[in-house]
């Protein structure tokens, strides 16, 4: 059964090969955010997001090109067609499932406050009513959404988590409000360790759950080869190994 | 054949039918297991088989979970055990936890112990750099041991929670192997009774066959060959029209068999034997009673005086007095006796187990009954009959020796007068007429 399934499989991408030529995409990614998407000092795009695309376009036998945006343009360059994904910490939302296309998931995530360790053992939700704070957030996110409905605090809307980082350790604002995971790294740091989580993750639908690529409406098949793809890679445990490079556990 | 009889073709027709509708059934069953099968292999695949690996990785997670706990607990390093601390507090609320409310409290709990422990220690550690003469540390220390103590039960509870966890991704697949396999058996019972039931119907359609079509037409065959032999043949009703318009082909052809024979072995006028067929049955039983050593007699008759009948009352009074007088003689015959018109007015007599006297006896009451009915009958005039008997004797005796003798039994009985009957044993040698004798017309001297 399970070689029978491979030989078909292989005889349809042979066949889907001659039928076309190599597919070739453009896959928007920002890069203001070591280690999880950035560009060295060759300009070489590196990262969990930038592996995860790498390997995807080698799964899908597809050929690749990284355009590196600022997370608020992804959207609407998907939408115009100029890139045709992004592996960019999508969480999935009615409003952005009207603009584009969500591949199954990728990995599962939760959003956390992040400020002085002094405030550790704070509540965040009490935190995010006090109208004297100043919070970062990733503009147009889910958490920026989410401070809108349901903060009182001042917001700063900043391009990039690297960013809202960077005023934190300055204290330029009081918190940041991120994807948990991809602030884990840098809270890992000694010279951080001043910084911490403000108590457990928020409690918030909308700011947890799974975590998908976003794919061009204009590519219409994309996501049903993009799904494959992924599915494949849990399957041949690509998807794993890479993980194992950024997180210390399997978040998948 | 007014009866209206179903014909084969609408059984065959029936028959077809019924074997469509068994292979129909029985491949919509098949088609629809092994659809059912393929099913739920797509739904193992699509629900049960992510349903296990997000119970291994949870396994997994929580092993990982244990250890950054460990390097909390007992770590010496306050970076180490901050880090640890934190990778905890991200894994302990991802939401990969939350398949289960069970395994998410459980999660939860052990990271509240983890974050207890990261508070006290990390204190701990700063005050013993700072100041090792601090009151406080003792207070810590007994802490720092209670928190170690409950961790490692905790530790305990995390070992029966990944048990508990892969158990239940090993039943999930126990589960679906057990519900495949018992499709495929499903499959290979529902394929057997399948089988087993386009077997009966095949076997009961060869059972409707040999009934309907084979054995009336063998039966028709071999009614065909008792015809062919003159022998008796009995078919019995059939069901479908084309086998009886067989069988009443068959009863057709027996009666114009039958005609063909009457007219061939049979006098049209008086309905006795004629000469080529008498003269053949005599031979044959002549064979059989030499073989049983039995009696049998020979009669020659001949009516006195019939050229007179027919030239003095005409020929159609010639023809009713030769029919009357072959009624005569057959009225008188025993059952087994036959009679023959050898020619004209000239009669023989078969009787197979009358020996000669006895034969001579009945030919004396045929020749008194022929002449007293004769005389009582209106249509035509009063006749006498001379007879001639010759019985078998040797085993050698051949038929025509008997016939011959007979005639010249008969031909003395003309000489001496006409209306008796002449036993050829009777005759005394030198009465024996030699045959240039007897080649002289017997109507020479009628």
């Amino acid at each position: 059964m399970q070689k029978l399934r491979v030989l078909i499989c292989s005889l349809l991408i042979s066949f889907s090969f001659s039928l076309h030529a190599t597919d070739y995409y453009r896959i928007g990614v920002t890069t203001s955010f070591q280690p999880f998407n950035y560009q060295d000092k060759e300009g070489k795009f590196t990262g969990f997001n930038i592996d995860i695309a790498k390997q995807l376009c080698s799964e899908m036998r597809a050929e690749c090109e990284f355009v590196a945006m600022k997370f608020p343009e992804i959207i609407p360059a998907l939408e115009k067609g100029e890139i045709d994904f992004s592996p960019s910490n999508f969480l999935y939302t009615a409003e952005r499932a009207r603009k584009v296309n969500f591949s199954i998931k990728y990995y599962r995530s939760t959003t956390s406050l992040i400020g002085s360790v002094k405030d550790a053992l704070e509540d965040p939700e009490n935190l995010l009513t006090d109208k004297a704070k100043i919070v970062a957030v990733q503009k147009d996110s889910v958490q920026h959404r989410f401070l809108i409905k349901h903060g009182s605090v001042n917001i700063q809307a900043i391009p990039s988590i690297g960013t809202g980082l960077k005023l934190l350790r300055e204290n330029k604002v009081d918190y940041l409000i991120a994807p948990t995971l991809f602030t884990l790294h840098y809270l890992q740091k000694p010279e951080n360790h001043n910084l911490d989580f403000i108590g457990e993750p928020i409690d918030g639908k909308e700011l947890s759950g799974t975590v998908h690529i976003a794919i061009s409406k204009k590519q219409p098949e994309l996501k049903h080869e993009m799904d494959q793809a992924i599915t494949r890679m849990v399957d041949n445990g690509h998807l794993r190994a890479i993980i194992n490079q950024y997180f210390p556990f399997d978040v998948y | 054949m007014t009866e209206k009889y179903p014909s084969i073709k609408q059984l065959l027709g029936r028959l077809a039918t019924l074997l469509a509708v068994s292979f129909a059934l029985l491949f919509t069953a098949i088609f629809a297991l092994s659809n059912h099968a393929a099913k739920l292999a797509e739904k193992s695949e699509q629900e049960l088989l992510p349903s296990i690996h997000e119970h291994q990785r949870a396994a997994l997670n929580l092993e990982r979970l244990e250890r950054m706990g460990d390097l909390v607990a007992y770590g010496g390093d306050i970076s180490l055990i901050r880090k640890n601390a934190l990778s905890a507090q991200v894994l302990a609320f991802q939401p990969s936890f939350d398949f289960n409310e069970a395994t998410r409290r459980s999660v939860r709990k052990s990271y509240l112990l983890i974050k207890q422990l990261r508070v006290s220690r990390q204190r701990l550690l700063l005050m013993q750099k700072t100041d090792s003469e601090n009151p406080e540390i003792k207070q810590l220390l007994d802490l720092e041991d209670k928190l170690q103590m409950q961790w490692h039960e905790e530790k305990q509870g995390m070992f029966e929670l990944q048990n508990q966890i892969i158990s239940a991704a090993t039943r999930l697949q126990t589960e679906s192997l057990q519900q495949i396999s018992l499709t495929q058996k499903q499959i290979l019972i529902v394929g057997g009774c399948g089988v087993t039931a386009l077997l009966i119907v095949l076997a009961s359609i060869g059972w409707q066959m040999v009934k309907h079509l084979i054995r009336p037409i063998s039966h028709a065959s071999h009614a065909m060959l008792a015809i062919e032999s003159g022998q008796e043949y009995q078919l019995e009703k059939t069901r479908y029209e084309e086998t009886s318009l067989i069988y009443h082909a068959v009863d057709r052809l027996s009666t114009t068999v039958q005609t063909l024979h009457d007219l061939a072995t049979t006098d049209e006028m008086t309905q006795c034997y004629n000469r080529r067929h008498f003269v053949n049955l005599a031979s044959e039983m002549l064979d059989q009673a030499q073989e049983n050593d039995q009696p049998l007699s020979i009669v020659m008759l001949d009516i006195d005086h019939f050229k007179k009948v027919n030239d003095q009352y005409g020929h159609a009074t010639g023809d009713t007095t030769l029919k009357y007088f072959a009624l005569w003689l057959k009225e008188n015959l025993p059952d087994n006796g036959h009679a023959g018109r050898l020619g004209g007015e000239e009669f023989a007599l078969l009787l197979p187990g009358l020996s000669e006297s006895e034969a001579t006896d009945l030919s004396e009451t045929i020749r008194k009954s022929i002449a007293s009915q004769s005389q009582d009958c209106a249509d035509i005039p009063g006749i006498t009959v001379s007879m001639g008997v010759k019985g078998r004797v040797g085993k050698q005796d051949a038929i025509d020796g008997l016939l011959s003798k007979a005639d010249k039994a008969l031909y003395l009985a003309k000489a001496c007068g006409r209306n008796q009957v002449i036993s050829y044993s009777t005759l005394k040698s030198d009465q024996v007429v030699t045959d240039d004798y007897r080649r002289s017309p017997v109507s020479s001297v009628s």
